[in-house]
């Protein structure tokens, strides 16, 4: 008799409609994912550019041990992240590794955001000890040394600089390098113009990466599918969307809160919070996150309203030079997507939930949430949800998962050339 | 009634100074109401529009602001300064930009405002004049 009235009130509420808000937020969760211009970027839709930085982006030959790639921690298989808690390139890093499927939608890059468009964080792995351990000059003498990279970088962006003259480019040599190191003192021995030339094509390689990921967008996913059917009007096909997922929805929408910071087409805000997850190695947080981000992002020259940036004036750019560094920013992090979540567990910003559910318990309770004193969201209170309200909020997350990318952008260019006998490998 | 017509002419006003949104449409039917609002202590009256109106989610706005005195006297930029900010108290956070201002011909406009989530914000317009500062505040919900 109850599992009858259950079934009843299920469907009631498949069927019930939605109110004005509910629909108009419901609305404001869908929509394109195409991402908007970068003006910063002229090459940003060139698909020449897209070309030679999926050859960069599955390149190995720019490590320190030839075996680390873009693609090591940002797999395709994977969702484009890479499944641990943290990451391991040269070394492990200390924060997780976000999937880059629809990143060109982001406003800002990495968790503290620390780069503010999609080429400037493409140029940070290639110098960072834990990640290439590489530095400018090698990079480039790389692209220089090889036929089809040079090839393609010059029908893109024109002549490399003249780096066969090892005495005005040498081997290694790099501003970021450690002070006093080889490197170090081989940049400073270099003209202001050289290091400029230098500067701007290493700023290419970054842009040629982007337009790549620009790319990397999934089709809808079942929930868009379902935005769609609400706007059309068409109950059938609203009908077919899950009855637990369509529950889950309202809460996120409604009194779990969720949309504070989730919203958008992206699920995001697109900004940094300080929620109070407690860090993956114990104690108090140590990662002062967007709170230095602000720091290095308007220290960065490779910034939006920078030299090397297509159009300095951007909003991008407008944006940046007015960000504010208040003191609610330390420990602060970006606000994460919640689409393809199937993909991309752990979650957080250094991997401290294994599972969806994991984080779901953590906002339904607090447990173990940390607290320093104003640091952080003071609107957060334990949910109290019932475990099968957790299940319908879980069943709505998931049905934010795309179908997977063309096989195509997934894999370095020419590929099925290389392997022919993998040819038809998922 | 006199500031009813105040509020309407002070908001052709700043649309035409301040760059109207909608300064390309010609089929705007009637000019928006501008807001006003008094500082705390009563002696000023704000008169502000947004630009868009209303406030979009996570987008930049403007605000378009003039002062008016007890007496009824436009409080120029020359006269006075002026800071426009906003906040949510009941998160212990404010906006992540600093917002800019300028000074147009009778008031002023605060530029790259922007409320990053949804919820009930606190907009301040911060006077000062003559070393002294007057505050006034209204709530604004974006959703």
């Amino acid at each position: 008799m109850m599992a009858a009235l259950a079934v009843i009130l299920s469907c009631l509420l498949a069927t019930t409609p939605f109110t004005d808000t509910q629909r108009r937020r419901i609305a404001g969760l869908s929509g394109s994912l195409e991402p908007t211009p970068d003006t910063t970027n002229n090459v940003w839709n060139d698909p020449a550019a897209a070309l030679l930085g999926q050859r960069l982006f599955f390149d190995t030959g720019f490590s320190l041990n030839n075996q680390v790639s873009c693609a090591t921690c940002h797999d395709p298989a994977a969702g484009f992240a890479d499944g641990k808690a943290l990451p391991t390139g040269l070394a492990q890093g200390s924060r997780h590794t976000p999937s880059l499927l629809n990143v060109a939608g982001q406003r800002w890059f990495f968790w503290d955001g620390r780069a503010d468009t999609l080429w400037s964080q493409a140029l940070h792995p290639f110098e960072r000890a834990e990640e290439f351990g590489s530095n400018r000059l090698a990079v480039l003498h790389r692209v220089h040394e090889d036929p089809v990279l040079r090839k393609e970088y010059e029908s893109v962006f024109g002549p490399m600089p003249a780096l066969e003259d090892l005495a005005r480019f040498p081997s290694d040599a790099s501003p970021d390098a450690e002070r006093d190191s080889t490197a170090s003192i081989a940049w400073e021995g270099m003209s202001e113009s050289d290091q400029l030339a230098c500067n701007k094509a290493f700023s290419n390689l970054g842009k040629a990466i982007a337009a790549y990921e620009h790319r990397l967008v999934p089709p809808p996913s079942r929930f868009d599918e379902f935005v769609t059917a609400m706007l059309a009007d068409d109950s059938e096909a609203m009908a077919t969307y899950p009855a637990d997922a369509r529950r889950g929805l309202l809460l996120f929408i409604g009194e779990a809160g969720c949309r504070q910071c989730h919203f958008g087409p992206l699920f995001s805000d697109l900004e940094f919070h300080n929620t109070g997850i407690p860090p993956g190695h114990g104690g108090l947080p140590e990662d002062s996150g967007r709170w230095e981000g602000v720091k290095l992002l308007q220290a960065n020259p490779f910034r939006a309203s920078g030299e090397f940036s297509d159009d300095p004036e951007s909003i991008r750019a407008i944006s940046t030079d007015s960000l504010a560094r208040n003191s609610e920013l330390w420990g602060a992090f970006r606000t994460p997507s919640l689409r393809n979540l199937n993909q991309t567990a752990p979650y957080m910003h250094q991997g401290q939930f294994e599972s969806l559910r994991e984080v779901l318990d953590f906002y339904n309770t607090l447990e173990e949430m940390v607290v320093l004193d104003h640091h952080q969201e003071t609107v957060l209170r334990p949910l109290g949800f019932t475990e099968k309200q957790l299940d319908d909020l879980e069943s709505f997350l998931m049905t934010l998962s795309s179908p997977k990318l063309p096989l195509e952008l997934t894999r370095k260019p020419g590929f099925e050339l290389e392997n022919p006998s993998n040819k038809k490998l998922d | 009634m006199k500031h009813l017509v105040l509020s309407i002419l002070v908001a052709c006003c700043l649309l035409s100074i301040g760059g109207c949104y909608n300064s390309g449409m010609k089929t705007l039917v009637a000019p928006p109401v501008a807001r006003t609002l008094a500082s705390n202590d009563g002696q000023y009256t704000f008169y502000w529009v947004p630009r868009p109106d209303p406030i979009p989610l996570n987008r930049f706005f403007a605000i378009d602001v003039q002062v008016m005195d007890i007496a009824g006297n436009i409080i120029t930029p020359e006269q006075a300064s002026l800071t426009v900010d906003a906040g949510m108290p009941q998160h212990g956070h404010g906006m992540n930009h600093v917002p800019s201002i300028r000074a147009t011909k009778n008031g002023w406009t605060a530029e790259r405002l922007l409320m990053h989530m949804p919820g009930d914000w606190q907009i301040y317009f911060d006077l000062e004049i003559d070393g002294v500062s007057h505050r006034g505040q209204t709530p604004m919900t974006v959703d």
